[in-house]
């Protein structure tokens, strides 16, 4: 849509200070409308929201169609964050909602495919497309890595999110419910429920 | 196996206890019941592949958006901006009979005005070169102050009222400082559009630490 740079500066984009400001000040200033702000914000979490959504999606390019939608609605629904220091599980909020929405509706068109509603078998069939394939190097090189790398693709969507917004990004079981719209209680049931899961399913594999 | 769905372990420990401290050496219970050593020989395997995961995720160069994504999101902000009020910089004339007989009448030489955003812009570059504040929220608008002599008013620049909202330092000495940022402001605001600062409220709204 509108992917042609900025044609001309902006007293926002001139702004010579790279000086440090806290989160929240950024927060509110890209409330107030200084798309500078937003810019710096854009910066410092587009690299964790991509791993979130390859983590949850196992595939990099709909993980990076997911960031860029994620991060444009969050500039539109900015006003609407009455906390600027929410602003990292509110970020997160809208990132997951947008993965797990593109994991419901694979699974809606894969049923319209085939007939069936085998819901079970959403996590183990994954979209063929930019997997990174093989797994990471690093990843590889440790098998224990890897195994995980294959048996997070197991879990249901609802406990996969859990699990990574828990164990790979280190929120709190809060800001988890917060992000996902869930009680606590029910955070820490599915995040009991995907570490066995993935205890049982790695221990198989060995 | 040792681990069952239901979360809990042959010996009736629960599962959760064991992860909770899984970085620690076993206790005197786990030390000797073979269900809660199986438990944590998996649990311990998920908890270094995890560390892994979370390295090798990181460190990953194939694991990174495109810069013209990036950019792309930021040109969609920078199309979408509230731009706020428009500010004219220039008094209009009341009407034709103001204009003075020396100046050319204001149709001929054009409105001059400047968006609340662009005037705000320039207000939070001067703020940051003040140490210890942080400016947040800002509201320009144009004072309206009447009287003024009818003879100078039209195409004289018109003045400007600053409202900002601010976190300082929490060792600050606050009038000082507001001092300080009242001046810097003034004067980047005359530099910069030409116009005085008729007042600038400030609302000290937090606190930082240094």
């Amino acid at each position: 849509m509108l992917d042609q740079p900025d044609d001309v500066p902006r007293p926002e984009a001139v702004t010579p200070s790279e000086r440090a400001l806290r989160e929240s000040t950024l927060v509110v200033r890209a409330q107030d409308g200084d798309a500078g702000a937003f810019e710096r914000l854009v910066h410092s979490y587009e690299k964790e929201l991509l791993r979130l959504g390859y983590r949850m999606l196992s595939d990099l390019g709909e993980a990076q169609d997911a960031v860029q939608d994620s991060l444009v609605l969050s500039w539109r629904q900015l006003p609407t964050l009455e906390d600027p220091r929410a602003f990292q599980a509110w970020v997160y909020q809208l990132m997951t909602r947008r993965c797990l929405n593109l994991l419901r509706s694979r699974r809606r068109r894969r049923t319209s495919l085939t007939g069936e509603g085998d819901l079970d078998q959403e996590p183990a069939q994954r979209a063929e497309g930019d997997h990174l394939d093989p797994p990471s190097a690093a990843a590889q090189s440790s098998a224990l890595g890897a195994g995980l790398d294959v048996a997070l693709t197991t879990l249901s969507a609802e406990l996969r999110a859990c699990w990574v917004l828990k164990e790979l990004h280190h929120l709190s079981y809060p800001e988890i419910a917060y992000a996902i719209g869930v009680p606590v209680a029910t955070v820490r049931g599915r995040i009991a429920r995907a570490r066995l899961h993935l205890a049982k399913e790695m221990s198989e594999w060995r | 196996m040792a681990l069952t769905d239901t979360g809990r372990l042959g010996c009736g420990r629960d599962v959760d206890d064991v992860w909770a401290h899984i970085g620690d050496e076993p206790d005197e219970h786990e030390a000797t019941c073979p269900d809660c050593q199986a438990a944590r020989a998996d649990l311990a395997g998920l908890a270094s592949a995890t560390t892994a995961m979370v390295d090798s995720d990181r460190d990953d160069a194939r694991l990174v958006n495109q810069p013209s994504a990036l950019a792309a999101i930021v040109a969609i902000a920078r199309t979408e901006v509230r731009r706020g009020r428009t500010l004219p910089l220039t008094l209009p004339p009341r009407q034709p009979s103001d204009l003075p007989a020396d100046r050319p009448p204001v149709s001929e030489t054009g409105e001059l005005t400047i968006s609340e955003q662009a005037v705000a812009s320039i207000i939070r570059q001067a703020s940051d070169r003040v140490a210890d504040v942080e400016a947040r929220r800002c509201r320009v608008s144009v004072v309206d102050d009447e009287p003024r002599s009818t003879a100078t008013e039209a195409g004289s620049p018109t003045r400007f009222s600053v409202e900002l909202s601010l976190t300082v330092g929490r060792a600050v000495r606050i009038p000082g400082l507001a001092t300080q940022l009242r001046r810097a402001i003034t004067t980047a605001i005359d530099d910069r559009i030409g116009v005085g600062v008729a007042s600038i409220d400030i609302h000290v709204e937090d606190l930082h630490d240094a």
